[in-house]
């Protein structure tokens, strides 16, 4: 008899304890949304960004967040088939420079009207970034990072060579008389000198001069302008105030040898890759992605000023973006536009990017999170300074990467003085206008 | 003394005919047919499509228009598509001969079975295997003209190295130089080949009085010519398909220099956007390939020895 | 009487022979010598210019932080699944499909032949999204299939290097196996596998490398991390601007270790085979 009351007692302690703990528990959500979210990052990001995604998982219980990496190497070729096979993530995050191919292609959802019906304040982010994403006057996607070029320069060959290092105030003149000092042969002399060598230049004042396709702020900076409509389908580059730019740039490089006709290729430096970040050149343009190579390496002592004044007092650069998309075949648009939202927040943009130090977040309000006393260079708000101006490269559009490899041989003829500016510019725009054509 | 054809393949049309010949047929069907399935399942759609689309004018985002021969005709016109082709033969051209050569060189070498001759063998095939992301930096600097291996064994001898993969005329030398370390793989298929060389063919010749040399035009290289065969003819096909060290050291710099077909291709389809184009390069360039294998095969049918006599 | 060895018994002294080899494989060594020159150097060292030739300090500290930093021992034992299981599959099928192109009649086996052929020359580009495509369509993204079940249908190559091994070999033993009343598979399995030792070792180690490499098809194929193969993984290190080579590096020297050990394997099995038929070097 007590063995049974055991029993039962047993029973209903056991069948008490199951209901306080389904008591306990928060009511399970009854649909659990599954988002696929494909992102390009390197190990380090990685290594910020799934913490972050976890959290926001837990924060979320209603999503079931899968996230699938890619190497930044294979992103086109696995968009590119995820595109044609019907199989894209919800959410992507994209690098900005092929945004708009894709865009183009009505792949993504079209976000400006829920933009405007979200608490989203499109004031925070920054222009330049933005219109990365936009076509036919509406948005389709968020930028979260941007990185602006700026002036990178080698301050011990600035001490080397006796001059007072840049300053925000520069112009291109500037420049240009501080590069010809720091061009230095074989014996030390250097381009200005009258016995100066130019088949034995050890060190270039100035990494790069006009040397691609892409590079309109250089032109817009000395009064020219390359792009003839909005999405610069339409170029121009034989207008009096442009060839003056091709020919200021051309007698830097090729009269004067400040400046690198291969600034990337090798050919002159011995090595290949961007001359500055090698050690052989004393200034250049080079966004944030080389504050972290630099600093990993470890062996230039370097600081960063904003983009040379203009002649027109203004400053312009370029910018790379990143920002997220919604792919168009989504299942669930309502929650990838919450996830979507969630991953641009300011909180999130500054604890996943900014402060680790991966990338400058693409909002105001947090863009200086990105800046780290800790690490060189000293002078890190000109790249946040830099983001007000910034604009995206362009033209943006697929078959501007074919115009630059059919014109690269031009440039570089024109920089090494083989072909005159004229005849340069001549060429290129005949070839740029034949080819994006197509995208007009 | 004359060896015997392989009875398999029936000699008359009578015999083809009769009912083990057929059975034979069966099971030939049968035995390949893990590769026509294969085929008919997962290449033929595939292929076809690539092929079929060099018709078609499709350019993302706007609907695909059938234009017939018009792309075909614009490759014609286009200057960059002759320079990648011709680029393309050049390597070809420069490269298969050589590494050939370089691999029955090893093979005669390191063809005695021993532990030292597998590891020098092993050092010979790693080039081959070298993972792809390795080939940029390994190959960039052994191919710098001012810092690298082999312009510092140039100097050796008194030769000034030029500029190599940043000199537009020695960018494509570089890389048929290049291949050279990739015989490694013809060594391997040389030394299987090897293998079926009677040891006792050289010992007659030895008695015969026969020098090293002539045991070699005589006995070696008319038994390997299958292999020479079969390697002429893998090799052609991926000469002509060259793309890693394309796109992992010059991206088809400087100025289109080492621009091959294969990587003009892969340019156009995944980041020009121009995907009819691109499968009419394809065509044009199955078609060469397909051409120049005719004529190898054609050319090779006279000279190839077979030990068990013509299958 | 004096070690026969094959043409080397013609007359050259052993050393001279022996130092002859060693010379023509130096040059070969010397991409092995730059990567582990620089892989265990300190990240400075691995992108200074000019490059040493030998490390002025060594340190195994990038090696242990890269294998860290992903999930490199299941990218390891994946890749090893993947390769192993393709490689199986690729040397079943295709010694099967050589043998009956090189012994065996059938009507249009010349055209069938030349469609095999064919097929290797169209390039890779054009046919990657068309066949992604399909594999998309039967459901096998994010699994192994796209890239194990087309090996197991025979690859080109190494049906070509089959056939013509095959053909190489003497009549006489299938004619025996002929009148002992084999089937051709009976006979591909008892005569002509047992013989093709050196080129089932050659084909092993050609479809082994090239699986292990292949990066194009896991990019596209897998989605899911913890399903990456080791040559996903080492794509991470390569990012837009620059590489990460002092990661990089050192990861394609444990990546390459397996390959080699294969290799190494298989000329050991041609040799025991050798040894066991009794035929002379």
């Amino acid at each position: 008899m007590t063995r049974r009351i055991t029993l039962v007692w047993r029973a209903l302690i056991g069948l008490l304890l199951f209901v306080a703990s389904a008591c306990g528990k928060p009511p399970t959500p009854t649909q659990q949304v599954t988002l696929r979210l494909g992102v390009a990052l390197t190990p380090q990001e990685l290594a910020s960004f799934q913490p972050a995604m976890q959290s926001l998982g837990r924060a979320h219980p209603e999503w079931k967040i899968i996230l699938e990496t890619v190497p930044q190497q294979g992103a086109a070729e696995k968009i590119n088939a995820e595109l044609a096979g019907n199989t894209l993530p919800d959410v992507l995050r994209l690098g900005g420079l092929s945004a708009q191919q894709w865009i183009r292609q009505n792949a993504f959802l079209d976000l400006s009207a829920r933009i405007q019906a979200s608490a989203l304040d499109l004031n925070d982010f920054y222009s330049g970034p933005l219109d990365q994403f936009r076509w036919q006057g509406t948005l389709w996607g968020l930028p979260d990072t941007a990185a602006p070029d700026v002036v990178f320069y080698n301050k011990a060959m600035f001490r080397a060579a006796g001059l007072a290092c840049p300053s925000d105030d520069w112009t291109y003149e500037d420049m240009r008389r501080a590069a010809i000092r720091l061009t230095l042969d074989r014996n030390g002399r250097h381009a200005g000198d009258p016995g100066f060598d130019p088949e034995s230049i050890q060190q270039w004042g100035w990494s790069g001069g006009w040397s691609f396709f892409w590079q309109r702020p250089l032109v817009q900076a000395l009064g020219g302008e390359l792009c003839a409509n909005d999405d610069c389908t339409q170029m121009t580059f034989t207008s009096p105030a442009t060839l003056e730019a091709a020919r200021w740039w051309a007698s830097l490089v090729a009269e004067q040898h400040a400046g690198l006709y291969d600034p990337f290729g090798g050919s002159q430096t011995g090595v290949p890759g961007d001359a500055f970040i090698a050690g052989k050149a004393a200034m250049g343009y080079t966004g944030f992605f080389a504050v972290g190579q630099l600093n990993e390496i470890g062996s230039l002592d370097y600081d960063v000023v904003q983009p040379f004044r203009g002649v027109d007092g203004h400053r312009y650069t370029t910018l790379s973006t990143n920002g997220y998309v919604i792919s168009a075949t989504t299942q669930h648009p309502d929650a990838a536009w919450a996830l979507l939202q969630a991953l641009v927040s300011p909180e999130f943009l500054a604890e996943t990017w900014g402060t680790p130090g991966h990338s400058v977040p693409a909002r105001r309000s947090v863009a200086s999170s990105a800046i780290n006393p800790a690490h060189p260079p000293a002078h890190q708000q000109a790249i946040v300074a830099a983001l007000d101006y910034a604009t995206v490269f362009m033209p943006y559009t697929a078959s501007a990467y074919e115009v630059n490899t059919r014109t690269a041989d031009l440039f570089q003829k024109m920089m090494k003085g083989d072909l005159s500016a004229e005849e340069a510019m001549r060429q290129i725009e005949a070839t740029a206008n034949q080819i994006l054509a197509r995208d007009r | 003394m004359k060896r015997p054809r392989i009875r398999f393949w029936p000699a008359t049309a009578e015999a083809r005919r009769g009912r083990l010949a057929r059975r034979r047929e069966c099971w030939f069907y049968l035995l390949i047919s893990p590769w026509l399935v294969g085929l008919i399942l997962f290449q033929s759609g595939p292929i076809l499509g690539a092929l079929l689309l060099s018709f078609i004018h499709w350019p993302l985002p706007q609907a695909p228009r059938f234009v017939g021969l018009a792309q075909l005709g614009a490759l014609v016109a286009d200057r960059l598509f002759w320079r990648a082709l011709a680029n393309s033969v050049y390597y070809a051209a420069g490269s298969i001969a050589p590494s050939m050569a370089l691999g029955l060189a090893l093979a005669l070498a390191f063809r005695p079975e021993r532990r030292a001759t597998h590891l020098l063998r092993a050092v010979v095939f790693l080039p081959v295997i070298l993972p792809g992301v390795a080939t940029a930096f390994v190959w960039g600097w052994m191919f710098n003209p001012r810092y690298g291996a082999i312009n510092a064994l140039l100097a050796a001898v008194g030769v000034r190295g030029p500029g190599w993969l940043f000199d537009e005329a020695w960018a494509m030398p570089a890389l048929i130089l290049m291949s050279l370390w990739s015989a490694g793989s013809s060594m391997l298929v040389y030394l299987a080949a090897l293998r079926s060389v009677p040891a006792e063919l050289y010992e007659a010749a030895a008695l015969d009085g026969a020098g090293r040399w002539s045991a070699f035009r005589h006995i070696t290289w008319p038994l390997l010519s299958p292999a020479t065969s079969l390697l002429l003819t893998i090799n052609m096909i991926a000469a002509m398909q060259v793309f890693t060290p394309t796109y992992a050291l010059t991206r088809g710099g400087p100025n289109n220099a080492t621009l091959t077909l294969p990587l003009c291709t892969y340019f156009n389809a995944f980041v020009w956007g121009r995907l009819g184009y691109a499968s009419a390069q394809a065509l044009a360039l199955f078609a060469l390939i397909l051409g120049l294998t005719l004529l190898q095969m054609r050319v090779s049918r006279g000279k190839v020895f077979y030990m068990g006599g013509e299958g | 009487m004096a070690r026969r060895r094959g043409l080397g018994r013609f007359g050259l002294r052993r050393g001279a022979r022996d130092a002859a080899c060693l010379a023509l494989a130096v040059p070969f060594a010397l991409p092995l010598f730059w990567l582990v020159s620089t892989a265990f150097r300190p990240a400075a060292a691995v992108y200074a210019s000019p490059q040493q030739w030998l490390p002025g300090s060594i340190t195994l500290s990038n090696l242990r932080e890269a294998w860290r930093l992903l999930d490199f021992p299941l990218f390891l034992r994946n890749s090893l699944l993947v390769t192993g299981l393709t490689m199986l599959g690729s040397l079943s099928s295709s010694s099967l499909v050589g043998y009956a192109f090189a012994l065996l009649p059938g009507r249009g086996k010349g055209t069938l032949f030349s469609l095999l052929l064919a097929t290797t020359m169209v390039p890779a580009s054009v046919t990657l999204i068309p066949v992604f495509i399909l594999f998309s369509t039967l459901g096998w993204v994010d699994t192994y299939l796209p890239l194990i079940v087309p090996a197991c249908c025979g690859s080109p190559f190494l049906v070509l290097i089959f056939r013509q091994f095959f053909r190489a070999l003497p009549a006489e033993l299938f004619e025996c196996a002929e009148l002992d009343g084999c089937s051709p598979l009976a006979a591909y399995w008892h005569v002509a596998l047992p013989l093709s030792r050196p080129a089932l070792a050659m084909a092993a180690v050609f479809s082994f490398a090239g699986a292990w490499n292949d990066f194009l098809g896991p990019l596209i194929y897998l989605n899911t991390s913890d399903r990456f193969t080791l040559s996903l993984g080492l794509a991470f290190f390569q990012g837009l601007h620059y590489s990460q080579l002092h990661y990089l590096l050192p990861l394609c020297l444990v990546a390459l270790l397996p390959v080699v050990a294969l290799f190494l394997l298989a000329q050991r099995y041609v040799m025991n085979g050798i040894l066991a038929m009794g035929v002379r070097d």
